[in-house]
């Protein structure tokens, strides 16, 4: 019985768990979490020939929360100060899309560039580069 | 004339700026790849006989560009009011010269190489890439900085990075030409730099080496060629950074000179920050030399807005030093 029970809520805390995936127009092999850290950090800014164009959700998007806190592994006041750090170089922060459906659209039209997504809302013009879950 | 210039450049540029802005990340000019910025700072230096109320930096900037050729303009003015006081005096001093501080163009040649032209940084160590008060976490940089190598180059500067696990950087620094505005800005006036940076950053980490030869514009004086080496390491996580650099310069008439520091930072929070620094350096040139210890503690409201309160303890007479100041980038 007790065993039934912990299965139960292993399984109902499974489905719960939300997966996203970092997506592309661009044909690349898998890319690794720090390659794609790099990449939204704008260290990384060409591979293979391409040209990255990292795509950002507005900051306060869950979504963005999740990227930052399971991909980039950046708290947000580090990654200001980065970006404020940055500015002063004469560098730009990533471009951001107002909504999921506009940065997908984005994706889909303009070469190298690079969002993240819930998985459900995958279209089949974007390769994806890279999955995880929030749980 | 040139402030005359620079300032009716950025009147007219803020004219067409962007509605959201946002503080220490720039104004863009319309939907134009350019931005503009800048940073001030003032402080206020108390020493055993002597108060000093300085506005330091006033500097505007401007970036922009493309994939493949950007730019970057910066115009500064320098110790813009000192006013000092001291038990028997009181002199104040205005330089109303506006300087250019950087002013280059990047051409971005592949994934790997990137070839800048004209007067930047000399990328060298940590501190001389963000040599500006709000982005220390002390009013005051080590006395390194200074000393051992020069703070601007102008010529080129051809990088080459590659990413697999962390990012490896190397950096070829050219000189051989006479300087911009470098007459009485950079802290060597120099018509000859060759120098070579390796860096490697890896999560928290990053090492830096580097190493390179200058020569100054007046041969007349006694001294005119220098070679210089530096090393440097920094662990950065969100709650503490340690930094450690160690750098000699070498000349065939003198001594050589060294300078050296280690530097822990703890954040309570990313508002409020303590600092300690232990430094220690011998200037033969000035025939100086010392060990402090500093302690710092830094205020920041919001990341581009600092407000800082320093001690200096010196084992030279008559330096030990309390500094405030109070500095922005936008």
């Amino acid at each position: 019985m007790k065993v039934k029970v912990l299965l139960l809520i292993f399984l109902s805390l499974s489905l719960s768990a939300q997966e996203y995936a970092v997506v592309s127009n661009i044909t690349v092999c898998k890319l690794s979490p720090k390659q794609i850290k790099a990449i939204f950090l704008k260290k990384l800014t060409h591979l293979d020939g391409i040209h990255f164009v990292p795509v950002n959700l507005p900051s306060s998007s869950k979504i963005r929360g999740e990227f930052e806190k399971k991909v980039l592994k950046i708290g947000k006041k580090r990654l200001k100060s980065y970006w404020v750090k940055q500015h002063y170089l004469g560098k730009r922060p990533p471009v951001i899309m107002k909504s999921q459906k506009s940065a997908i659209k984005f994706t889909q039209n303009v070469l190298g560039s690079l969002t993240y997504v819930k998985v459900q809302n995958l279209d089949s013009r974007l390769n994806v580069l890279y999955r995880w879950r929030d749980k | 004339m040139k402030l005359f210039i620079a300032f009716l450049f950025f009147l007219s540029s803020f004219l067409y700026a962007q509605d959201e802005y946002v503080l220490g990340e720039g104004y863009q000019v319309g939907d134009s790849p350019i931005f503009l910025g800048g940073y001030f700072s003032v402080d206020y230096r108390k020493k055993d006989e002597e108060d000093r109320y300085r506005v330091d930096d006033i500097s505007f900037m401007s970036y922009g560009g493309n994939d493949t050729l950007s730019y970057l303009a910066e115009f500064e003015f320098k110790e813009f009011y000192v006013e000092t006081r001291d038990n028997e005096n009181s002199t104040i001093e205005r330089n109303h010269k506006l300087y250019i501080e950087r002013l280059y163009v990047d051409y971005n040649i592949d994934e790997n190489y990137n070839l800048r032209l004209g007067k930047y940084n000399s990328p060298i160590g940590f501190w001389n890439l963000m040599p500006i008060n709000v982005l220390r976490e002390t009013s005051s940089s080590p006395i390194l900085n200074n000393i051992i190598y020069p703070k601007y180059t102008t010529g080129v500067d051809l990088s080459y990075s590659t990413f697999s696990q962390g990012e490896l950087k190397l950096d070829f620094i050219l000189q051989d030409n006479t300087a911009i505005d470098d007459d009485d800005y950079n802290n060597y006036d120099i018509d000859k730099h060759y120098a070579l940076g390796i860096s490697y950053e890896e999560d928290d980490y990053t090492f830096k080496v580097n190493g390179g030869y200058f020569s100054k514009r007046d041969k007349q004086i006694e001294i005119s060629d220098y070679t210089y080496a530096l090393i440097s390491a920094r662990y950065d996580d969100d709650r503490y950074q340690f930094l450690a650099e160690a750098g000699i310069q070498n000349s065939k008439e003198k001594d050589h000179n060294y300078a050296g520091y280690v530097q822990g930072l703890y954040r309570f929070t990313y508002q409020h920050i303590a600092v300690i620094r232990l430094e220690s350096y011998k200037d033969e040139l000035q025939n100086k030399n010392d060990n402090i210890a500093i302690f710092g503690y830094t205020y920041r409201p919001l990341y581009p807005v600092a407000l800082k309160a320093e001690y200096q303890q010196h084992s030279a007479d008559n330096e030990n030093q309390i500094i405030f100041s109070f500095s922005v980038l936008f």
